[in-house]
């Protein structure tokens, strides 16, 4: 059997061998900590994605000369179609903050206080305007779905550094996104990468609960029987390494049912975070929770995390919408970062805020009539990042007088991808896998660091 | 390292001092394309855009040098030469090129090495034409095979040499005597084996045979009652008679049928933002089983698949057939109509090429192949072959072999289900125009529908949706969804299939694929002309292909031009007797299925990237087998079964020897163990529970899945998706894998995690990770309790005594009588256990009738709740639980539990 089909946890528990000696290589192990490529700061990721597409024009780049357009009609072409438009203001006021005076519109009260400490990108240029594709892109740097995710490449990258939990986390808002677990896949590398869905009620990771009635000392004895039936096969089967490693899973296995649940329980966090994060158990505040988790996921070892926000695609009651949608990620956001940086982790976690594209200055007619909202809008977005060695406190890149398009520091979002590599110590051109006849990687063909997102 | 160093030693060997021509033609045949290859890209192409501003161009750019001002090389001495040391890769702020991949190889490097050492001669355009042209003369030399094709973009790729052994599957299939009597698998096996010094395992026991082959050919384990006859069977054809039974078994289709779906990529959804249903998958999934069943010669298999419809259009078979070219993922939705309508161009070129030709077409989409004699004029000339093919639900009477239950109970409940949502939608309509009536009246305005007041300014007409809450609003757009999915869910009962029809246009729109009214018109039927796409960009038109075949296969084809026609001629070049890359691709996937593993380890690419076949000479006499036997699947079955290879043992005396000379056995000195696939595994499970339902074919069924991911909000282009419901009853929730409903955007987790590929590609072969997770499903989770409590119940019903039970169980799970120990000490568990049961009781979990939806709504941002109804589990069927059951029953279930976790039951020996 070749290596590659053996041996692999989710956090396979090399450290305890306590049926074969085999499993103690690193050799043999795929998820050991590797080395990076290069030195860097970053150890974990966390990514903060605002699904639906945040417009950038009401958040972080605000565009005045829309107040003198405002509902003036044009024509615009999308999809090969003429279709009638309006130019739509934003309904916000903005502010600046911190010395590089990042300007955040006004529901964003507590985002301002480390404004310091954030990287603003205004420069990144998407492909596609349709939700899923989009996200695919965005997440695993190709539109069709079936690639590996982020997350993978940095875990076959850089392995584990907890072998009790998954190294690639999701935490999903109220639905699964478009595209639904495509977004964290394996894609074609090994399985043990796939991104594991971080369940907010039930059982945290799927199927971890044995049914309400089987205690632990129950699930003992059954697997014992079965380790004592998996021993006398293997003495019959002594070359089939396979066989050995089947058995250490379940050991893990039985390890992690114990541990996860306490791993993620927040009420072990201290009252003042769980304030800081807004946690106020009113049902509402999953978002909150998920971010305290990310920190504590990341602490724990965990290579990557990714939060998901719903409700950003506000093709209609923009102000309303948006409003809401901003003020739901304010604080949480905000607090992982003062987190992080009084936990001393924000140098070595590098996070990222994204959504998979934002909007257009206009919008076109909805049931015959004006709607104020805004069309979908690859062209120009913003991108937040914090910590792991980026530039804070800076603006890099702008787009035009009308937010339509990016014109300064313009990158595709393959120089992004490999922008967050290289801050994590990886190389995307030696990060590679040989997958149908070719040596696949993240950027799909290569692509460019943006030197200027590094501090 | 040290057979680098030789290599090295050879290379400087073989390469002396030359003579002036020699190092013109050197120059000429060696250096430049490998410097246009890896340097032009960025120091050349495009001078606007030279990188480091260094022009490699010409001898007068080198010298100049770039940015660094030093010039990029020294006539005469490499080591002083800037650009032999940035190939080197020695400094790190010099790599050239810089992509890990783009790299040299250690005999590239050589050749610019001695290019630089003997003086740096280059020699103009017309002269290394010329030493070209008289190259290009002699198909094979020294330096490899030019393969003729239908011609690259320049001379330099269309005359470029391989390496004979990377251009060895699309050379004719070669014949080699074996001794008479001889099975040719053992002859070559066995040789190999012997040139090696290597003995072949000895025969596998009887047991562990039938097993074996019984899963092979058909997914599930042998019975009591057929071990008993085979193991009491003395006769000299004992075996020969199991694998003739075997093969006759409808379970054979079910198979080998699933084993080409994960090529074909079958899935019952569309993916993309709607993931559309695609209502009568079914019909393909059951047609591919039959045709197994039958053994239909694979040529006529693989025409209908590419051309049913042009072969015998009357014929609703014929029709079904085409499904195969409806498999891929299919979106159309915000997309512009050109590029949706290439998307499907692309990715059924690709899957013809991959599943016939086990070559990735798409790889040639932009450029003449990078290292395969597969020139982009091919791709775009295939791809002529469907370029009048459009995607479609086309009428096809039911056929009497078609499995028609059920109709009746499912379309009932898909109607209720559309009837509930039409009510909803109905219901807050008509609210907003009362609201909107009233808005009017108001303001003394007279009413009129909505539509009727596109043109009014706002203030003159109603506000959008007015009357309705935000709650509202986002629960209309829920049912809204739901009624357009369940009205395309309601032609799961129509007479459809998913098939093809020719046209000459580009529009289709995912929600329903008819022909238009117009498709009779001249217009539509006129033919369609190809072109190639530079760069594989839809804007940039190059020269007018005709439709055509993959060139470097050496058969002559001709594809009309007309409209109708093209797949027909292409499918009948792809099938001819002389076409070997497509018997070849045939035979080795039928070897993996035997084997684990193919002769070639890719069968989806035979290319020079793909690995190389271990046995090329078996492969060869396989093929010509297969072909002379009418392209019958069956016959070469029988063949390789009836060989001593697939006999052998899974252990090896002299296993130290073998690891050591052939680590991954792929001399086959033992047969390879396997996993279960996640099919066969949850078939097993059914099957030693009794509760498999063997029926075959018909709508797909609905497994109970967790029931978390179950209830999961699955977000689609508008809204969430319904709930996953099951079938409400065991019996029909039991049948056999290949027959549950497949979604692209929801694997179901049981399957995935054991390996089950997601559909947007093609699997050509199935990985057997073994993580984690998998025994989360398989020890923890709601079914597999349920199959161990069917299980339990089978064994109290079969045997009075616990003894007995116990005994049973065994044989079940494993085809063997437990020993002593094994018995003792599971006699001993369930005792044991029974007196836990009776202390911890198990609370009842009733199934939910519905279940309350949370979704965050655009309009507002904030989210808003909904109850939905779950109306399959009103009146469900449900298994036997552990609350159904008594302690004993529950102690039993444990060892069921158990035995369906080892490693005995998990893997095929």
């Amino acid at each position: 059997m070749n290596r590659r089909s053996f041996l692999q946890g989710i956090g396979a528990g090399y450290g305890a061998t306590l049926l074969n000696p085999l499993m103690a290589s690193n050799e043999i192990n795929p998820l050991a900590p590797k080395k990076a490529h290069h030195s860097a700061k970053a150890k974990a990721c966390i990514v903060i994605f605002l699904e639906g597409g945040p417009s950038h024009i009401d958040t972080f780049d605000p565009k005045p000369v829309l107040d003198k357009l405002h509902l003036k009609k044009f024509t615009t072409k999308i999809f090969n179609a003429d279709r009638k438009s309006y130019y739509v203001k934003s309904p916000f006021k903005f502010k600046k903050h911190g010395q590089s005076g990042i300007p955040m519109a006004e529901h964003f009260k507590h985002l301002g206080e480390v404004a310091d400490d954030l990287c603003l990108y205004r420069g990144a240029h998407a492909e596609s305007a349709n939700h899923p594709s989009a996200l695919s892109h965005m997440n695993t740097g190709n539109k069709f779905s079936g690639d590996p995710g982020l997350g993978a490449w940095i875990n076959y990258g850089l392995g584990s550094q907890n072998p009790d939990l998954p190294g690639h986390i999701i935490m999903t808002d109220a639905q699964f996104p478009q595209g639904g677990a495509n977004n964290w896949s394996n894609g074609y590398l090994p399985a043990m990468y796939q991104g594991t869905p971080l369940r907010s009620q039930g059982a945290p990771i799927l199927d971890l609960d044995t049914p309400a009635s089987v205690t632990r000392e129950h699930q003992r004895k059954n697997l014992d029987l079965l380790q004592m039936l998996n021993k006398r096969n293997l003495q019959r089967n002594t070359h089939n390494k396979e066989l050995a490693a089947r058995m250490n899973n379940y050991e893990l296995a039985y390890r992690m049912q114990a541990r996860v649940p306490g791993i993620i329980d927040l009420e072990k966090e201290p009252e003042h975070v769980k304030k800081l994060y807004g946690i106020d158990n009113s049902g509402k505040d999953k978002f909150n929770r998920n971010c305290l988790m990310a920190r504590r996921l990341v602490q724990k070892g965990v290579r990557f995390v990714q939060v998901y926000n719903d409700g950003w695609d506000s093709h209609d009651y923009l102000e309303r919408a948006h409003k809401t949608r901003m003020q739901a990620v304010d604080q949480p956001i905000a607090a992982l970062i003062k987190d992080l940086k009084q936990q001393g982790m924000l140098d070595d976690t590098l996070v990222f805020i994204t959504g998979e594209f934002s909007r257009t200055p206009s919008n076109t007619y909805r049931g015959g009539g004006i709607a104020l909202g805004r069309d979908h809008n690859p062209h120009a977005m913003s991108m937040l990042f914090a910590g792991g060695g980026t530039k804070a406190g800076h603006i890099i890149g702008s787009t035009d007088e009308l937010g339509d398009k990016a014109v300064e520091c313009v990158h595709p979002i393959k120089d992004v991808h490999c922008t967050i590599l290289n801050l994590m110590g990886l190389d995307d051109n030696k990060l590679t896998y040989f997958h149908g006849g070719r040596h696949k990687q993240l950027s799909q063909v290569g692509g460019t660091v943006i030197k200027d997102l590094i501090a | 390292m040290k057979s680098v160093m030789l290599i090295l030693i050879a290379l400087m060997a073989i390469l002396p001092q030359l003579s002036a021509g020699e190092a013109e033609k050197f120059f000429s045949l060696k250096v430049y394309p490998l410097i246009k290859d890896k340097c032009f890209g960025c120091h050349g192409d495009k001078s606007e855009k030279l990188k480091g501003d260094f022009d490699i161009r010409s001898m007068e750019g080198i010298l100049k040098g770039g940015e660094s001002e030093l010039p990029g090389l020294v006539k005469g001495n490499a080591d002083k030469s800037l650009i032999y040391k940035s190939i080197l890769w020695i400094d790190e702020d010099l790599e050239m090129p810089p992509k890990e991949n783009d790299r040299l190889t250690k005999e590239q490097i050589q050749i610019v090495k001695k290019w630089i050492d003997d003086g740096a001669i280059w020699v103009s355009e017309a002269e290394r034409q010329n030493y070209l042209n008289q190259d290009k003369l002699r198909l094979e030399t020294e330096e490899g095979l030019i393969v003729k094709t239908s011609g690259g973009l320049d001379d330099s790729w269309t005359y470029r040499r391989y390496n004979k052994e990377d251009v060895w599957a699309y050379q004719p299939l070669k014949k080699v005597s074996v001794p008479k009597g001889l099975n040719p698998v053992d002859f070559f096996i066995q040789k190999k084996l012997r040139e090696n010094g290597l003995d072949q395992a000895k025969k596998a026991d009887k047991r562990t045979l039938l097993r074996r082959v019984t899963y092979d050919i058909t997914g599930l384990p042998p019975t009591l009652k057929e071990i008993e006859d085979f193991v009491s069977d003395r006769s000299a054809n004992a075996w020969e008679k199991v694998v003739d039974r075997l093969l006759g078994s409808k379970h054979y289709g079910e198979q080998w049928g699933q084993r080409w779906l994960d090529v074909a990529r079958y899935s019952d959804t569309s993916g993309f933002s709607s993931d559309w249903e695609k209502s009568n998958a079914w019909r393909y999934r059951d047609y591919v089983i039959r045709s197994f069943n039958n053994d239909k010669p694979i040529n006529q298999f693989f025409r209908e698949q590419v051309a049913g419809d042009e072969i015998d259009p009357k014929n609703p078979e014929m029709v079904i057939a085409t499904g195969f070219l409806r498999m891929g993922p299919y979106g159309t939705a915000m997309i512009a109509k050109e590029e949706a309508r290439q998307q499907f161009l692309d990715d059924v070129t690709n899957s013809v090429g991959e599943t016939f030709m086990a070559h990735a077409l798409k790889c040639a989409k932009c450029h003449d192949h990078k290292f395969d004699p597969l020139p982009t004029k091919d791709y775009y000339s295939i791809q002529a072959v469907f370029a009048g093919t459009h995607p479609g639900e086309m009428p096809a009477k039911y056929l009497a072999e078609e499995n028609k239950k059920g109709f009746e109970e499912g379309r009932k409940v898909i109607k209720m289900r559309l009837e509930e949502a039409r009510k909803d939608v109905n219901r807050l309509k008509a609210k907003e125009e009362a609201a909107a009536k009233k808005w009017m009246a108001e303001r003394g305005l007279e009413y009129k529908p909505r539509n009727e007041l596109q043109d009014k300014p706002e203030g003159e007409k109603p506000p959008r949706a007015v009357g309705l809450s935000v709650a509202e609003q986002g629960f209309l757009k829920v049912r809204e969804q739901d009624v357009r999915m369940y009205t395309r869910r309601l032609e799961r009962y129509m007479p459809l299939a998913q098939s093809v029809y020719n046209g000459n246009f580009h529009l289709q729109n995912e929600k329903k694929l008819r022909p238009p009214k117009n498709i009779n018109t001249a217009k539509m039927q006129q033919a369609p002309k190809s072109f190639i796409l530079s760069g594989g960009a839809l804007t940039s038109k190059g020269p007018e292909v005709s439709p055509g075949v993959f060139s470097a296969i050496p058969t002559s084809a001709k594809i009309t031009e007309t409209l109708d026609g093209r797949r027909k001629d292409f499918a009948y070049w792809l099938t001819s007797d002389e076409n070997s890359l497509v018997i070849r691709t045939f035979v080795n996937r039928i070897w993996q299925g035997h084997f684990g593993r193919g002769i070639a380890a890719n069968p989806n690419n035979f290319g020079k990237m793909g690995a190389k076949p271990s046995h090329p000479e078996l492969l060869d006499q396989l093929s010509i087998y297969f072909r002379d036997n009418n392209w019958s699947a069956k016959k070469l079955h029988k063949l390789i079964l009836m060989s001593k290879a697939y006999q052998m043992s899974s252990q090896h005396a002299d296993l130290e020897k073998v690891q050591k000379q052939d680590p991954d056995n792929r001399l086959l000195a033992y047969f390879n163990l396997r996993r279960l696939t996640a099919e066969e595994l949850r078939d097993s499970i059914l099957q030693v529970s009794g509760e498999l339902n063997k029926n075959m074919g018909g709508l797909p069924i609905f497994p109970e899945i967790n029931m978390d991911v179950a209830l999961q909000p699955r977000m689609l282009q508008f809204s969430l998706a319904p709930a996953y419901q099951p079938s409400r009853t065991p019996e029909q929730r039991h049948r056999r894998s290949i027959y549950a409903y497949k979604t692209r955007g929801m694997p179901v987790p049981f399957m995935s995690v054991f390996n089950k590929p997601n559909a947007d590609d093609s699997c050509e072969a199935r990985d057997s990770s073994s993580v984690t997770p998998q025994v989360f499903t398989l020890f923890n989770s709601d079914n597999s309790y349920d199959r161990s409590i069917g299980f339990a119940l089978r064994l109290q019903k079969e045997n009075s005594t616990l003894v007995s039970q116990v005994a049973n169980a065994y044989k079940q799970a494993f085809g063997r009588e437990p020993d002593q120990e094994e018995l003792k000490t599971s006699i001993h568990h369930v005792k044991d256990r029974t007196f836990y049961h009776q202390k911890n009781k198990p609370v009842a979990k009733p199934y939910p009738t519905s279940v309350k939806r949370y979704c965050v709504e655009e309009f507002s941002g904030k989210g808003f709740e909904y109850m939905e109804r779950l109306d399959i589990y009103e009146n469900y069927i449900s298994d036997k639980k552990l609350w159904d059951v008594d302690a004993k029953t529950r102690a039993l279930a444990d060892l069921c539990l158990i035995l369906i976790n080892t490693n005995e039951f998990i893997y095929i020996y």
